[in-house]
């Protein structure tokens, strides 16, 4: 039943609001990434002399530019390449060691699993400015500084909690039978697990991938601990550096804001069927 | 999939993984500063390498260099030689991560310290040992909006608060606007963001008033101060925000976009780093330069800078007193560093911090040519280059004289020196907002100042 | 073995140890990178150890957790933090709530909303601080919006009111909040998304059959279904909001005063500026604590209604 044209009208009409709501605030930033650095601090939102020389700073690797600011974004396709090498990582970590422990939270009713549960939920709240320096001492002791791994392994530790009580819900609403005849056919448990269980689940291993990888990809106190040169520094980072050399224009900062935020946007936009499909999958069960 | 399979593939990746992750060790010195223009350092790094024939391995640490530093020391992480501020030298003297330079031996110290100016020469030296070179130093100084001055009948900025009452109050009611049409609401803008560096404004009104905040051994001597200076600066602070309303509330918020805020036309007095007015005074940046040079019909490409904003000594509480603040920024040998190495990583401290091998201040020259950075040497301040490039923008002899009586934070060497940063700031803040007054704020202050020297003596 | 396993077949004590091992690798993870820094944290906070005095490592006990409790500071973060913490919470389910519902109605255009609200969780965290100092800031987005507005105000009701943007202590603080919010929407917003997409159709439909209201069809059927999630959120929102540290860091540093002084900051401040860890220490550990405790709140709250398995 089709609701009417005035319900129709406010249903639009609150939708744009939300829509302006969750885009506006970062619009601001878009148009600032068009100005000339005199027009920064002025009223109008809309830039009067609209230019790219911001973004071109981005992706001039040769020009010496003696812009205050330019050595910095010309670190940027480098750092996009280490936040993408990380997030794919931490995507796999998630799906891969996510699925297992999940499966065997789901399948398998022993009394520690809710203390496990809890286990996973407890360390997400944890502060990270509590255990940062020890960490960083663990990192170090296995000489992983500034290394991917290094940053690979936290991004999953604060992710696997998320990752496991969605796949955990997701799975339970799989029926037992599947494995069950697979097993019946002379299929390992595990064999089982890869390769009947584990295709049915596509939608919420989606999810946890997709949602694993923007967390890795926006995360940054951990990512700016861990590295210190371009190696593995990653896109977050470097607008860090940004923030902390006070003599760059924000037009400068708010086109690496843009650029760093196509990508997660582009996924977004991508897989947000699947990403939706598999957390409700999770929920129902 | 075979078990087996499984577990073999794991394993490998794992190893893989971690075998060709970790970045090998570069040889040389290990150097690291914070992320300002790490290109321009390289660059100054690379003609060190060429005169001496010494690698150097160069690192811009990302993020809160402080922060950043303090793992890297607890962890012991190889380095050799590194930034310092001024405002963390004492507490990490105490914690025994800097190393001093007067004690290596085989090395040549050839420093004429009396080029280098008193409060730069003190920031770098703790308990007599010495520890640093400068790698940049700069003075806070007052500057005015000419123009502005001169459409609301003033000529130039007053040398006592209570003049510059008087004329500011009456340069917001002659209804000035800026370049984009914003009203003028609050002519002077100062800085009191809480930063572990920051609240210069404050220190460097005290010094202009010459007033004493600690004795010599670091004892608190406010609210009590000589006719009690310290209190009726914080009061006109006060007044200025709350009651006339020409001090820019913002003040309290804002950090270096003082210089774009200014630069933009919101406010005709300030309170700046000296380098911003360089940045200030340039069209490419500053709306207001830039209408001015329109407005006399000066094509783009034939003149950068305007004097628009020009510089005046920091306003007193009294004609006749004169004083600012300075701060250094230097260069220091780690604890941990290599004893292999030290003998090379303080060359390299010596060349960027001091003279190169032709026996010229050659960095520091360079970075001020190129950023208006200021500099530690006295005898630059006389060199013909530097100042027709300083003319373009400032005022040479007022610069002169700040550097010379131009002071560090009074208690920048005490140990406690961070909590009381961290104490102070939000108190004087409070202050400012009217949720305690001057007096109050000065007393707290001097009883966690007490606290401090007896935890720490 | 056998206690461990008490009277079980060989086919569950299999499965067990199966279930054990397919975990291992997630609690090794964890374990090693999060719950042994955990376990030196705990060691560092019963000692004074500040980085000034390195040789100084004495045990104390308690002695760092008396202080900070009996201190004004900590008591005031805290209070701060339970402000920031509630108003974040609501405010993250509510919006959240009325977009997911929004978003889930039959409306063109709805692939496209759906992606747009994962924008403001794809900010990278500095950039974000930067962007609200931009908004809300003096001379920023909204005070030029507010300008005219505020002056009419002025002239009628003879006032003499300014905007003051992060200068203010009330506006300060509920920026931070709006910050913190807008950029914690879409999490819950895909999640609330997802749970009203499980809702079977036919509850509707039969609903609707027997003549129930749209008000009726969202309190009886809707709403029981969203408890589970909502409180899911809740228990995520509340860690986030016990833990915001880098949005304070960008966005006010603190102040002014001591206005934003979240505990998270409270901690930084003392492990990074007064380099005391063995203090610091004991702050992060109240926190986790108080988190903690928060969340076995909301579970055991899950457990009654009958919602959680085991």
């Amino acid at each position: 039943m089709k609701p009417s044209l005035s319900k129709r009208i406010i249903l639009y009409g609150l939708a744009l609001l939300a829509a302006l709501y969750l885009v506006v605030p970062f619009l601001w930033v878009a148009l600032t990434s068009f100005k000339p650095e005199r027009e920064v601090s002025q009223l109008h939102w809309i830039p009067q002399e609209p230019t790219l020389e911001n973004y071109a700073l981005y992706f001039d690797t040769d020009n010496r530019s003696a812009a205050v600011g330019a050595a910095i974004a010309r670190q940027f396709p480098r750092a996009i390449a280490n936040s993408l090498i990380i997030g794919l990582a931490v995507a796999l970590i998630n799906l891969f060691f996510g699925s297992l422990a999940a499966y065997a939270l789901a399948r398998v009713d022993f009394k520690g699993s809710l203390l496990l549960m809890l286990f996973y939920l407890g360390s997400r709240s944890v502060p990270g400015v509590a255990i940062m320096i020890p960490m960083y001492l663990v990192i170090r002791s296995y000489g992983l500084l500034d290394t991917h791994l290094a940053v690979i392994l936290a991004h999953s530790t604060f992710t696997l909690p998320f990752s496991v009580w969605i796949l955990k819900g997701y799975f339970q609403t799989v029926p037992l039978e599947l494995e069950l005849a697979a097993r019946v056919d002379g299929c390992s448990r595990l064999g089982a697990l890869f390769r009947i269980f584990l295709p049915v689940t596509t939608p919420a291993l989606a999810a946890v991938g997709i949602f694993a990888f923007i967390a890795s990809w926006g995360e940054f106190l951990f990512a700016l601990l861990f590295t210190s040169t371009l190696h593995a520094k990653t896109a977050t980072v470097l607008a860090s550096d940004f923030a902390q050399e006070t003599q760059v224009p924000f037009s400068l900062i708010a086109a690496g804001g843009v650029l760093v935020i196509l990508l997660p946007i582009a996924l977004a936009f991508l897989f947000q069927r699947f990403i939706i499909h598999g957390i409700s999958g999770s929920v129902k069960g | 999939m075979q078990r087996r399979t499984f577990l073999k593939t794991s394993a490998l990746t794992t190893l893989g993984l971690a075998a060709g992750c970790a970045p090998a060790q570069p040889p040389g010195v290990i150097f690291k500063g914070w992320a300002y223009e790490p290109d321009l350092v390289r660059q100054n790094v690379d003609r060190f390498v060429q005169q001496t024939g010494i690698p150097v391995a160069y690192q811009s640490v990302s993020g809160n260099y402080h922060d950043k530093m303090v793992a890297l020391f607890v962890s012991r992480t190889p380095l050799d030689c590194c930034y310092v501020r001024d405002d963390d030298f004492a507490e990490w003297v105490e914690a025994g991560w800097l190393r001093p330079y007067d004690d290596i031996p085989d090395i040549d110290i050839n420093i004429d310290e009396d080029d280098i100016f008193p409060y730069n020469l003190e920031s770098m030296t703790y308990q007599g040992r010495r520890y640093g070179l400068p790698y940049y130093t700069d003075i806070s100084i007052w500057v005015y909006n000419h123009d502005m001055l001169q459409a609301a009948g003033f000529d130039r900025s007053p040398t006592t608060l209570d003049e510059l009452t008087e004329q500011a109050v009456k340069v917001k009611e002659a209804g000035l606007r800026a370049p984009d049409g914003l009203p003028l609401d609050y002519p002077i803008t100062l800085n009191f963001r809480q930063s572990p560096t920051g609240f210069n404004t404050w220190w460097a009104l005290n010094f202009a008033s010459e007033v004493e905040l600690f004795d010599d051994e670091f004892n608190p001597i406010f609210p009590d101060d000589k006719d009690q200076r310290a209190e009726r600066i914080l009061q006109w602070l006060v007044d200025g925000i709350n009651k006339h309303r020409i001090i820019d509330p913002n003040s309290l918020t804002a950090n270096s976009s003082l210089r774009y805020s200014i630069g933009a036309g919101r406010q005709a007095y300030g309170l700046i780093d000296k380098y911003d007015l360089e940045w200030i005074n340039n069209r490419r940046n500053s709306a207001v330069v830039q209408a001015h040079l329109k407005k006399r019909g000066v094509p783009q490409d034939e003149q950068s800078y305007a004097k628009v904003l020009r510089m005046a000594p920091v306003p007193s509480l009294e004609p006749g007193l004169r004083g600012t603040l300075g701060w250094t920024r230097m260069y220091s040998l780690a604890a941990q560093c290599r004893p292999d190495k030290v003998a090379e990583a303080w060359r390299l401290m010596n060349f960027l911090g001091y003279k190169d091998a032709d026996g010229d201040y050659y960095t520091a020259r360079h970075w001020f040519k190129l950023r208006g950075l200021g500099f530690a040497f006295k005898s630059l301040l006389d060199d013909p280059d530097i100042i027709a490039q300083t003319q373009l923008w400032g005022d040479v002899d007022l610069i002169k004289e700040q550097a010379n009586y131009a002071r560090a934070r009074t208690n920048i060497m005490a140990p406690w020196f961070s909590d009381f940063t961290l104490y102070y700031q939000p108190e004087i803040q409070k202050v400012l907002l009217g949720q305690q007054s001057p007096r109050e704020g000065l007393g707290r202050i001097n009883k966690r100042c007490r606290e401090l020297k007896r935890e720490w003596s | 073995m056998r206690r461990l396993f008490g009277s079980m077949t060989t086919q569950e004590r299999r499965d067990h140890i199966f279930a054990a091992l397919l975990n291992l690798p997630a609690i090794g993870l964890i374990c090693a990178l999060i719950l042994y820094p955990v376990g030196i944290s705990l060691w560092i906070s019963l000692h004074r150890y500040n980085l000034r005095r390195p040789e100084v490592f004495d045990f104390i006990g308690l002695g760092n957790y008396i202080e900070v409790l009996s201190g004004r500071d900590f008591w005031h973060s805290l209070q701060i933090t339970l402000y920031f913490t509630a108003m974040s919470v609501f405010l993250v389910i509510l919006i959240a709530l009325g977009i997911a519902l929004l978003f889930n109605q039959d409306i063109r255009g709805r692939g496209l909303l759906r992606s747009l609200l994962l924008v403001p969780w794809a900010v990278p965290g500095v950039v974000n601080g930067l962007m609200w100092l931009g908004l809300f800031g003096k001379y920023g987005a909204f005070d030029t919006m507010l300008r005219d507005l505020v002056a009419l105000t002025n002239a009628l009701l003879g006032l003499e009111i300014d905007y003051l943007g992060m200068a203010s202590p009330v506006i300060a603080l509920n920026a931070a909040i709006t910050a913190h919010v807008w950029r914690s929407v879409p999490f819950a917003g895909i999640v609330f998304l997802a749970a009203l997409q499980a809702i079977p159709s036919e509850q509707y439909d039969a609903a609707q059959v027997d003549g129930a209201s749209d008000w009726n069809g969202f309190r009886f059927i809707t709403l029981p279904w969203l408890l589970q999630p909502i409180m899911v959120v809740a228990i995520f929102e509340t860690m986030n909001s016990f833990r915001a540290f880098d949005l304070i860091f960008t966005l006010t540093g603190g102040g002014p005063g001591d206005s934003t002084y979240v505990i998270a900051w409270q901690t930084y401040k003392e492990a990074f500026a007064r380099l005391d860890f063995g203090r610091a220490n004991a702050y992060s550990y109240l926190i986790t604590l108080i988190t903690m405790g928060l969340s076995i709140f909301y579970i055991r709250l899950l457990h009654r209604r009958g919602e959680v398995q085991g």
